[in-house]
């Protein structure tokens, strides 16, 4: 199997103060990687961290290593790394402007030729599961569909430059069910062309989505490994309890570099 | 679609806004505070009589009457609430106790100051009428808390008194500033003054033609040449305070600050030394008529005191922070998740700029821009130094002259046009006046319809 994406002892400090302390997380090309972790565990600071979003913040310092296809995305142009890595964020932010300007916006932001905009359009509006439901009215504001609608055009959004990876940081967070299970159809639809690193709150939802799993917790990636068998069978009883909803909360456990085990015994 | 409007917007909350809210009425029912009826309508009388008697001549004695009246009620009032409960309401009684003393004010006061030959209008403007006003208001106030007392929102109808007190301040504010000009200038309108220029009789040669035309399309002009020299200073000082914060970024917003709180008056100046550096220059070279203007004579090119592109740099500087400081503000209420979606989908900043923040900003630049023409057509202490007549017509090279220009000059300006027009000087500010409250009627709808536009929905919860 081939990673796409690779972080090397990847740490991130925000005004001084590191809140990653060493991540090495493989991500498999074509798969759906999910990271789940209690609140507050870097999770969502990791997935920013990997299209170089972080950095907007003015104190953030990154150290460490970040691969795309070996080539450094700290040494590369971030613009040229958001080309790459695009994003789906937790709120659904739609531009105010017609669902069709949405979709095409990052195509039109990098330039790409123009005569295979329709063709762009539509295939990326499938991809995201909402085809048949946008496509009498493209022209119409993105911001007159639902939440969930919404969320989707920002999916096709992403997808319409065709990134190599794409990240998802609690897309259903301020999604109901029903909006949850189409937006999951739509990952799953993704999967094999795309590959998808999620951040999610949702175990189950970890679950359901993702080949391969990694369980956070304060600034340390405890456990990485195939969805599957950290389901059965985790190395770390940490990981066991959170999987099991019995870890929630971060209590005890010191943010300035230890050992996973130690973690463990703390809880 | 329509649907989820209907059934999110409750029907009947709106209409209730505008009646007494529920109890209300029951606790003005309440016999020991009935009594405070009385108080509360004279209140209410007295404020609009003290509106009215600022206007209306020999009306003094009514003030005075009110004032006791106001005092009776309260004094009343207190007694029977009094004799009922036992409790003695120390406010009121002090306003009582003013209101009299205000009275016996409002009688005595013309004599003791000015021998009884008083004239009623400084009386009863400066004096008595804002006494009435003030006590009229309170009482209302206070009588509307004691009639409601049990009832909580019936209390915070006592606020509308003092609200309403705003309003009438703000409205005879507008009418003795404005309803001068009005009246003034309708008087001495005509409809032909709006195609004709200021200049000697053609036809004859004797007496002079009454007109405005060349200040009206000379503010026009100006607007446009201020706006054209001050929008891309201006937005760009915005896009940078608001895109690269930092030292420069602060210095920027500094700077800009201070150009600000310059007095016109020293812009105005500043531009009259760059006309009296450019004096020994021929009228004819061009620089000269940049900076002065001139007009073609049979002697040659005459220069003027100041050219349009000159006044128009200046208040272009006058205006540039007005645009710089919307701009920003602008800027600064795009939300942080649509900056960051652009950024994510590999924009540049330049693209993000163009296609989703200034489009964002665009309620505020219109507006700026608008508030930035209607300041360069108002700066009469910029204009004032360099303008003239505007017989010799209107162009980017002609000596400026402006509506406001024809207000000051009306009365200060050069002999023959201040013969010919004075009795036309509020005609000129009246003409100024429709055009600027114009302008910003044209600011707000834009900035409705911009907002509607490139905004939509997104910022409603």
């Amino acid at each position: 199997m081939q990673n796409v994406m690779t972080t090397t002892d990847l740490r991130v400090a925000y005004a001084g103060r590191e809140v990653l302390h060493g991540i090495d997380l493989p991500v498999a090309r074509g798969m759906v990687t999910a990271m789940v972790g209690p609140s507050g565990c870097g999770k969502t600071t990791l997935l920013r961290t990997l299209n170089r979003l972080s950095e907007l913040t003015p104190s953030c310092v990154v150290t460490g290593r970040i691969t795309i296809d070996d080539e450094d995305t700290l040494a590369m142009d971030p613009v040229l790394v958001r080309r790459r890595v695009g994003m789906v964020f937790q709120r659904p932010n739609p531009f105010p402007m017609s669902i069709r300007e949405n979709v095409l916006y990052g195509v039109k932001a990098q330039g790409h030729g123009a005569e295979r905009h329709d063709e762009i359009l539509e295939s990326s509006l499938r991809k995201a599961v909402i085809w048949d439901e946008v496509k009498d009215r493209l022209h119409d504001s993105a911001l007159a569909l639902s939440g969930g609608q919404q969320q989707r055009i920002c999916i096709a959004r992403s997808l319409a430059v065709s990134p190599e990876v794409v990240l998802m940081d609690e897309p259903a967070g301020s999604l109901d069910p029903r909006s949850t299970a189409k937006l999951e159809e739509s990952i799953l639809a993704m999967r094999g062309e795309f590959t998808v690193v999620i951040v999610t709150h949702d175990v189950a939802q970890a679950h359901r989505v993702s080949d391969n799993l990694a369980f956070l917790y304060a600034g340390h990636m405890v456990e990485f490994g195939e969805t599957a068998t950290l389901f059965s069978s985790p190395r770390e009883q940490a990981t066991r309890d959170y999987l099991a909803g019995a870890l929630v909360t971060i209590r005890g456990v010191d943010d300035d570099g230890t050992a996973p085990s130690r973690v463990a015994e703390a809880v | 679609m329509t649907a989820i409007k209907e059934a999110s917007l409750p029907a009947g909350r709106v209409r209730s806004r505008r009646r007494l809210p529920a109890g209300v009425a029951e606790a003005a029912r309440q016999p020991e505070r009935r009594v405070f009826a009385v108080p509360l309508a004279v209140g209410g009388i007295g404020m609009v009589v003290a509106v009215l008697t600022l206007f209306v001549n020999d009306t003094d004695v009514l003030i005075a009457v009110l004032l006791a009246l106001l005092a009776a009620a309260l004094g009343a009032a207190v007694l029977v609430q009094r004799a009922r409960t036992g409790a003695l309401d120390r406010p009121i009684v002090v306003l009582a106790v003013l209101s009299l003393v205000a009275a016996v004010v409002a009688i005595l006061l013309p004599t003791w100051m000015f021998g009884g030959n008083v004239n009623g209008i400084i009386n009863r403007t400066v004096v008595s009428g804002p006494l009435l006003l003030l006590l009229g208001t309170a009482g209302a106030s206070l009588s509307i808390r004691r009639l409601l007392a049990s009832s909580p929102s019936g209390q915070d109808l006592a606020l509308f008194p003092i609200l309403s007190l705003a309003i009438v301040f703000g409205i005879v504010g507008y009418v003795l500033v404005l309803g001068r000009i009005v009246v003034s200038g309708l008087g001495s309108f005509r409809f032909d003054m709006l195609t004709t220029a200021w200049g000697q009789n053609a036809a004859s040669g004797v007496g002079y033609d009454i007109g405005f035309l060349h200040n009206i399309l000379g503010t026009f002009l100006l607007i446009a040449l201020t706006l054209l020299f001050a929008i891309l200073p201006g937005v760009g000082a915005g896009v940078f305070m608001s895109e690269y914060p930092g030292r420069a970024a602060r210095v920027v917003g500094f700077s800009t600050t201070m150009l600000r709180a310059i007095s016109m008056f020293i812009i105005g100046a500043a531009a009259l030394g760059v006309v009296r550096l450019s004096s020994s220059l021929d009228a004819s070279s061009f620089p000269s008529l940049v900076i002065r203007g001139g007009y073609p004579s049979e002697t040659g090119i005459q220069a003027e005191r100041g050219s349009f592109i000159l006044a128009a740099v200046f208040l272009a500087m006058l205006v540039m922070p007005i645009i710089a400081r919307l701009t920003e503000e602008g800027l600064r209420s795009a939300p942080r998740e649509i900056r960051e979606g652009t950024v994510a989908l590999g924009a540049t900043d330049g693209y993000s700029l163009r296609r989703i923040l200034l489009p964002w900003a665009a309620p505020n630049i219109v507006t700026a821009l608008i508030l930035a023409g209607a300041e360069a057509a108002g700066s009469l202490a910029i204009v004032m130094f360099l303008a003239v007549p505007g017989e010799n017509g209107v162009g980017l090279l002609s000596g400026v002259t402006t509506l406001d220009s024809a207000v000051f000059q009306a009365r200060y300006g050069p002999r023959p046009y201040v013969d010919s027009m004075r009795e036309y000087q509020s005609t000129a500010a009246l003409l100024l006046l429709i055009l600027t409250v114009g302008l910003t009627f044209v600011a707000l709808t834009l900035q409705r319809r911009f907002a509607q536009r490139y905004r939509g929905s997104i910022t409603a919860p």
